[in-house]
């Protein structure tokens, strides 16, 4: 499946990837986004969903396929470098410094700006209110959406261009996990692409403006989100009928 | 009483030191280094021969410093031994423990570092001698701090705990002032998070290495100077690093120089009470109460 193309943003292609060279968790995985877009990836336990959001982050051998932000490949890139180059990760686990205090945090995330930390900081405070009334606390302090908020605070600090984020509702209670996602369109507004990784499907959706399905490490489908929340065709690829049948057209 | 404290301490500080290094590297790198004892000669070592270059160089460096045994050209010996066996470690860690992370495993970098400290102290004794030395023959003389209790101190004793103290509080304000210390830090704590923080990861191993070296050179000069030098003081230095670094919690510095004054007291009462051919029991003894009790040591965090 080709991605659909687009002039700038990210795009991946036929991305083949996993955590040991020759043995990978994803097969020729491809995808498009523009900047200022939400774009989900779902899809069943094991269809490699982190595995591509690590890829592209750069945390991952690539096999083969490419990964471009704005025209530039940027495959096989450094994560440190990859995250001065505009692209912020913010993994499902252990995402905050947990020994360190907010303000560390936040200070330690700024490296990567151009401009003074303190003011990246202070942006990211007047966004973050809550992290302002914790700024001394130790990070290992927070409450989990506290913890998610300093998490994308720590993304964002360095006003990204692809911001990736793995299943950042996982773990938070259904009101934090509300909070979380609904910030997301007004950080797309800023021009941020967001790619995000989301178990809670009907909540991704949701906030999203398209989708891609993966199953299996490979793609299965994609479309419009809001389409996709009662597409039949869904189900049938949690349910793995769906796959099957793909599977089978493959192999004739 | 009074005298055990004091002993304990002074052998805490210089153990702190050593163990700082001991444990940044085995949290970053996730293996336990046993030839870092090693590095604590090699800095002793390094200073007695550029001790005698630098005299040798200018007899106006030999003159000492008021109420010491260090010479200028000691201390000078000594800043560019901590310069040179933070170099070496981090040489010996691109030649060996860098190639073994890549193909090997940690269990392989374990077995590796008991050859590393092998080699490094054999060549110690081929090229120093296997007899112990001195950085000079003067008599030190103790002053009598009190009768009853007995203190006995030495002014080289309380050149130790100052230059500790100095390392530790320079240590501590590069660590949480400086945005490497914060880096270094966070490659500690949790290196895939640093690396997307846009810390190099390859950057902040070398300059573990770099620092981890530094300090065992200088817990090696003041080890030397309480005691003496001999190519075996890293060999009998190591199980109480390894008690220090365990106690204080793998990958605390703080910890670390918590767990040195720890073991040091520990280890000097200890003898208060037991035999002295039971001392070498005591790092293992605090190890297993430690590891008993609080299983991540005093300062560490649950992995």
């Amino acid at each position: 499946m080709m991605a659909t193309q687009l002039s700038t943003g990210l795009h991946v292609d036929e991305l083949t990837a996993g955590y040991v060279p020759g043995m990978p968790i994803i097969s020729d995985v491809s995808l498009a986004m523009k900047h200022g877009e939400i774009v989900c990836i779902i899809g069943p336990n094991g269809a490699g969903k982190s595995t591509l959001l690590k890829a592209i982050a750069g945390l991952l051998s690539v096999d083969s396929g490419t990964v471009s932000l704005d025209d530039r490949v940027i495959t096989g890139i450094s994560p440190d470098r990859l995250s001065q180059s505009g692209v912020a990760l913010v993994p499902q686990l252990d995402n905050i410094f947990r020994t360190m205090s907010v303000e560390q945090n936040l200070r330690l995330a700024a490296r990567r700006c151009e401009e003074p930390w303190r003011q990246a900081v202070d942006d990211m405070l007047t966004l973050f209110p809550v992290l302002a009334e914790r700024y001394t606390s130790r990070a290992g302090s927070l409450s989990g959406g506290q913890r998610q908020f300093l998490a994308i605070a720590m993304a964002l600090v360095a006003s990204p261009s692809l911001l990736l984020l793995d299943e950042p509702s996982a773990g938070l209670s259904p009101k934090a996990a509300q909070e979380v996602l609904g910030m997301l369109p007004g950080i797309a507004r800023t021009r941020v692409a967001i790619l995000m990784v989301e178990q809670n499907v009907r909540a991704a959706l949701t906030v999203s403006d398209r989708a891609y399905v993966l199953a299996e490490g490979r793609n299965q489908h994609e479309g419009d989100a809001r389409a996709l929340m009662n597409d039949p065709v869904l189900g049938e690829i949690y349910m793995g009928a769906r796959r099957v049948e793909a599977h089978a057209a493959k192999s004739v | 009483m009074l005298q055990s404290l004091f002993d304990g301490i002074l052998v805490g500080s210089i153990l702190s030191l050593g163990a700082i290094g001991l444990t940044l590297i085995m949290h970053i790198l996730r293996f336990a280094n046993f030839s870092h004892a090693e590095l604590i000669s090699m800095g002793a070592y390094f200073t007695l021969t550029l001790d005698a270059v630098f005299t040798a160089f200018s007899r106006a460096l030999a003159s000492k410093l008021p109420m010491l045994s260090v010479s200028i050209s000691l201390l000078l010996a000594m800043l560019a031994a901590l310069l040179i066996t933070g170099i070496a470690a981090a040489i010996i860690d691109r030649l060996v423990f860098k190639r073994l992370r890549e193909q090997a495993g940690p269990l392989t970098m374990v077995f590796a570092s008991f050859g590393i400290g092998l080699i490094i102290r054999n060549v110690i004794g081929l090229v120093y001698g296997l007899k112990s030395v001195h950085y000079n023959n003067d008599i030190a003389f103790a002053i009598m701090i009190s009768s009853d209790p007995l203190l006995l101190v030495k002014a080289d004793q309380l050149f130790i705990l100052a230059l500790t103290l100095l390392v530790m509080v320079s240590l501590h304000l590069f660590m949480s002032r400086t945005s490497v210390g914060f880096a270094l830090k966070a490659i500690s704590e949790n290196p895939v998070l640093a690396q997307i923080n846009g810390i190099n990861l390859a950057s902040m191993v070398r300059l573990a290495w770099l620092l981890g070296g530094a300090l065992a050179a200088v817990a090696g000069v003041c080890y030397a100077l309480n005691n003496q030098l001999s190519p075996v003081m890293g060999r009998d230095l190591v199980l109480s690093l390894f008690a220090a670094a365990i106690v204080g919690g793998i990958g605390s510095i703080y910890g670390a120089a918590l767990g040195g004054l720890i073991v040091g007291l520990a280890s000097s009462l200890a003898l208060l009470v037991i035999p002295t051919g039971y001392k070498p029991a005591i790092p293992f003894l605090i190890i297993l109460l430690v590891l008993y009790l609080r299983p991540n040591g005093l300062f560490g965090e649950e992995r």
